[in-house]
């Protein structure tokens, strides 16, 4: 109740006070789009791929191009989103750097660690279970994250955190979503007008009747008629920009199942 | 002359015979005409009502000067003066040693109805009575001052937040945050039973009317053992006895429409009705639905209805009040929110209750008063985000009681009861982990973990209390021992919570009072769910110290100053950051200076209120402690209102808190897999929003016919539209924030008629 009275107080306010923050479908600075684990939920034993997503205003005008630097930190042990992810034990974390935005590690190298962290958390599931009222082994998935801090000199920073569940050897995991394209209403775009854009999944992935798609989508410039949209909601509309030239927007796919892709297309706005 | 000489001669005795006829004609004629002019003699009679409202002028002298005749209206206003000769006469109404009110009346067996304007009073003092009350403190509201404080919107939990030692609610709500207490810890009673909603929405407006009341008496703590186990303040609602004769009342203001009816049914028995419903909901819908995103289905809309019946005869006195209310507000979020894509669709909140509370005093003995109480409530509440957030809360709460108050003794009265509290539920819900940290609930719904608990729960709780009150020093020194004991099926232990106050008039219009008490509370019914909360909950606590001065400087003009100290044990709280189950690690305390001063005559209310108020918590042991969500240093609140003429009654209220403290967002990490931003949270409580001040005023209006009154007024909230900061909202990464500023200035019309 409190929770939807707050919710409603706060859309009166917003309502009734001027507020010109970025939104987030905005892309005016050095950010991290989405993180895509490979597999979505890892057994044990797998190697685990990570690649990020990024939108770099310096790629986008070449004459300025940068590369960035990659700080990654994996947490064996995750007290989870309320927790802000904080790990369990200064013990079980992880760090790597990397110049690409890619990061693929063995969970088998680390078996000391998880050894280790088993035991304790053998000793311990009573009192884990009182506090926090979840069991944990690798039938519901060991809870681990990754988080990514990417610098990129002199532009700026980003920073994302990824979730994910270790299960046992015969766990299956969920897929990615995989983006084939986005689609434009019109091939010829001018300034100020309105435009339908879709984006388009791989058939197999659509498949999935367990998946909820949510679609983010991003651009440069211009303005989004919504910036999230879910479900079979896969198109949106796209104000394009007052002024000519180049554009970028880009669509972020998640598919409920800790599955995610992200796909960019170049548009090149014309004067009338 | 012979002896014929001396007898009258014939002719003289003729004439002796003619004259005594002649009288005797005359007596007779004079006999029948008599008679025939009484029989023509009839009465003349009027009533006197009070010109607007009908109620009767009782006692006033009413005068024939040119027959020399005068009597006295009666109980109903009427007055009459027998077998006058038909016809018209002026006749005069004293209605002051120096004002009369002439009329010409006509006899006849009709008795017609004079609706007459009295001069308003000279002596305007109205006597601030002495209190009868056992507790240390007590601030008591009249209908009339419910009905037209500024900014109060004539709804008596507004009008409470006047009082010292009350915190300004976020967006001045309808929230009773006492002493340091948060909003839960405080109850409001209604014929001395607990209401399960006091507030529609929670916060927008009281769901019963001021015409229903005939006091509102507030204990800001150290209350009586009777009064419920709440660790914050009490506000008990007294209904007033219907009136003998019809009258009704329509309302409309900016928010809803009423109608409120009440007279009698037979000579004991009486009764009142009420209903009121909201239209805010058609404008809102019109405004919201513009926004792209959104759709309002049902904008917030409320209905509340009373009845009350009412038998009165010797020793006996029965009150029978049903009454409920109805909320709903639903809205079709047509996209995903952007900053928490969880909530998507239909958003719902629904609440409803119906109640009946019969009240039965009869005198048993005359030293021995008893009270039978039974109520029943039936209250569901529904509340839904999309698919992610679902509550239903549905049941019911039964209360027996009785009560014995014996007086025992010239110096010893006791007061004694025994209860029972029945509460069968069924509780179905799809949550998080329920969390009090401040990191939990700024999480989005995206980016946690949905638990589920499907549940029939059936708590019983037997309560008991007893108090003597024990007179000493020719009844100028009153002291209370008293302990309220109870045990929860639901949660296992016993709570025994010891209370003593110690009153003493040192002069006639001068009550010396101290007081100490423990206050035991019960955990909310979903803190105590297994699944969402924890069932190992205990009792939670609060130590309630108290001393303090009254005097009456006149008649007219009190001051109160009290001094209090609060300690809260067993606090239901979870630590921050941890994801972490409720405990009962919870710790806290507050403490302050109260400070009342009233004036009130007929013409003029006066009233300065301070407080001086620190209040703090603590999560667990290894915590930090902090300010309280709700730690207002100074509060003041100044109101003047007076009443120029019977038409017009001007009124101001100035209000002015310390800012609440808040948790400030330090940044954020955008979490992936729900494509939401979860901030990183400051020290708990270690900023302040800037204070608040606001200035309201209230202009009244009185069109007064014979028989009804019009009333326009004009309630201005915000009258010099300052900017009064209510919140600090941040942009989807947390990187810029801005203050959120509350309502501007505010003009709300309201008009009501009165028959």
């Amino acid at each position: 109740m409190r929770a939807l009275l707050l919710f409603h107080c706060t859309y009166a306010m917003i309502g009734c006070n001027e507020i010109d923050f970025s939104t987030q479908d905005s892309l005016d600075r050095y950010r991290v789009i989405a993180l895509q684990a490979t597999p979505v939920e890892p057994t044990y034993r797998d190697e685990i791929q990570f690649h990020a997503f990024t939108f770099n205003p310096t790629l986008f005008n070449r004459e300025i191009a940068q590369t960035a630097e990659y700080h990654w930190t994996v947490c064996l042990l995750t007290l989870g989103s309320t927790a802000r992810y904080l790990c369990a034990d200064p013990r079980l974390e992880l760090s790597f750097t990397t110049d690409a935005p890619d990061l693929s590690f063995n969970l088998s190298d680390y078996s000391e660690e998880l050894q280790s962290l088993y035991a304790v958390l053998n000793d311990r599931m009573d009192e884990w279970s009182a506090i926090t009222g979840e069991t944990i082994d690798l039938k519901t998935g060991i809870p681990m994250s990754i988080t990514l801090k990417a610098q990129l000199k002199d532009v700026g920073e980003d920073q994302i955190v990824k979730g994910f569940r270790v299960f046992g050897e015969d766990h299956i995991s969920p897929s990615n979503p995989v983006i084939t394209h986005i689609a434009l209403s019109q091939e010829q775009l001018y300034t100020g007008e309105v435009i339908t854009t879709e984006c388009h999944l791989s058939d197999s992935t659509r498949a999935s009747v367990t998946e909820h798609f949510q679609y983010s989508w991003y651009a440069t410039s211009g303005a989004w008629q919504y910036m999230v949209r879910a479900g079979q909601n896969n198109s949106n509309q796209l104000t394009l920009p007052d002024f000519s030239g180049p554009m970028l927007i880009m669509v972020a796919v998640r598919n409920g199942l800790g599955g995610v892709d992200v796909l960019e297309k170049e548009l090149q706005i014309l004067g009338r | 002359m012979g002896a014929s000489s001396l007898r009258p001669n014939e002719s003289e005795s003729a004439l002796l015979l003619k004259i005594k006829a002649f009288f005797f004609f005359l007596l007779f004629a004079s006999a029948v005409i008599a008679q025939a002019e009484e029989s023509d003699r009839v009465p003349l009679s009027a009533r006197l009502l009070q010109k607007g409202d009908r109620q009767p002028l009782v006692g006033l002298q009413v005068q024939i000067p040119q027959l020399f005749l005068e009597t006295w209206t009666d109980e109903s206003g009427a007055f009459s003066f027998e077998a006058l000769p038909p016809g018209q006469y002026r006749v005069q109404i004293l209605v002051s040693d120096d004002q009369i009110i002439e009329q010409t009346l006509s006899t006849g067996s009709n008795t017609p109805v004079l609706y007459l304007e009295l001069p308003e009073d000279k002596d305007d003092l109205v006597v601030l009575g002495k209190r009868p009350s056992k507790e240390v403190t007590r601030h008591t509201l009249t209908t009339e001052e419910i009905k037209t404080l500024p900014g109060a919107n004539g709804d008596v939990i507004q009008a409470v937040q006047n009082f010292p030692g009350v915190a300004r609610s976020s967006l001045n709500s309808g929230q009773l945050i006492v002493r340091g207490s948060s909003a839960e810890d405080s109850s409001v009673f209604l014929l001395g039973q607990p209401i399960p909603l006091f507030e529609h929405f929670g916060a927008v407006r009281a769901i019963f009317p001021s015409e229903i009341i005939d006091s509102a008496l507030f204990y800001p703590g150290n209350f009586a053992a009777d009064r419920g186990p709440y660790m914050g303040g009490i506000l008990n609602v007294q209904p007033r006895t219907p009136q003998a004769q019809f009258h009704g009342r329509i309302e409309a203001d900016f928010f809803d429409a009423g109608l409120f009816l009440e007279g009698p049914i037979t000579d004991h028995l009486r009764f009142a009705a009420g209903i009121r419903r909201s239209y805010i909901d058609l404008l809102l819908s019109k405004l919201m639905n513009e926004y792209s995103e959104l759709d309002l289905i049902v904008a917030p809309r409320y209905y509340d209805y009373q009845l009350m019946l009412d038998w009165q005869q010797t020793d006996h006195h029965i009150k029978v009040m049903f009454f409920g209310s109805d909320d709903a507000l639903k809205l079709l979020l047509n996209e995903p929110l952007s900053s928490d894509p969880a909530i998507q669709g239909q958003a719902q909140y629904e609440s409803h209750f119906d109640q009946i509370i019969a009240q039965w005093d009869s005198a048993l003995t005359d030293r021995i008063d008893q009270t039978l109480s039974l109520s029943v409530n039936r209250n569901s509440t529904n509340y839904r985000i999309s698919d992610s957030l679902r509550l239903t809360l549905e049941g019911y709460e039964l209360n027996i009681g009785d009560e014995i108050k014996w007086a025992m003794a010239s110096h010893l009265d006791l007061h004694t009861g025994l209860s029972i509290k029945l509460e069968p539920y069924e509780l179905k819900a799809k949550s998080p982990l329920l969390s009090q940290g401040i990191t939990a609930s700024s999480t989005p719904l995206s980016a946690q973990e949905l638990l589920q608990t499907n549940r029939d729960l059936f708590y019983y709780t037997p309560i008991f209390f007893t108090e003597a009150e024990l007179h000493f020093l020719d009844r100028k020194l009153l002291i209370i021992p008293g302990i309220r004991a109870e045990r929860s099926s639901g949660i296992h232990e016993i709570a025994a919570d010891p209370r003593l106050s110690v009153l003493c008039h040192i002069t006639p219009s001068t009550l010396l009072k101290a007081a100490a008490g423990r206050y035991s509370q019960p955990p909310s019914l979903l803190a105590l769910d297994p699944v969402l909360g924890n069932d190992h909950l205990k009792y939670q606590h609060s130590m309630h110290y108290s001393a303090g001065v009254e005097h009456q400087w006149t008649e007219s003009f009190t001051s109160d100053l009290t001094l209090f100290y609060k300690t809260f044990s067993n606090l239901v709280a979870s630590e921050e950051g941890r994801n972490a189950r409720y405990t009962n690690d919870g710790t806290g305390n507050s403490y302050g200076l109260e400070a009342l001063i009233r004036y009130r005559s007929k013409k003029l209310l006066g009233w300065l209120s301070y407080s001086l108020m620190k209040a703090n918590r603590k999560d667990s042991d290894q915590g930090k402690t902090y300010p309280f969500d709700h730690d207002q240093t100074h509060l003041i609140t100044a109101i003047a209102q007076y009443q120029l003429n019977r038409n017009w009654t001007f009124g101001l209220r100035w209000r002015y808190a310390t800012g609440d403290p808040y948790t400030a967002y330090t940044g954020s990490i955008h979490d992936n897999d729900s494509d939401t931003w979860l901030p990183y949270i400051s020290d708990k409580n270690a900023y302040r929003l800037s204070s608040y001040h606001q200035l309201d005023i209230r202009i009244d209006h009185r069109w007064i016919f014979d028989q009804w009154i019009l009333t326009a007024y004009l309630d201005l909230q915000n009258a010099y539209n300052h900017h009064n900061v209510e919140a600090i909202t941040y942009s989807y990464d947390y990187t810029d924030q801005t203050e959120l500023t509350g309502l501007p200035i505010i003009p709300s019309l309201g008009i009501k008629g009165e028959f």
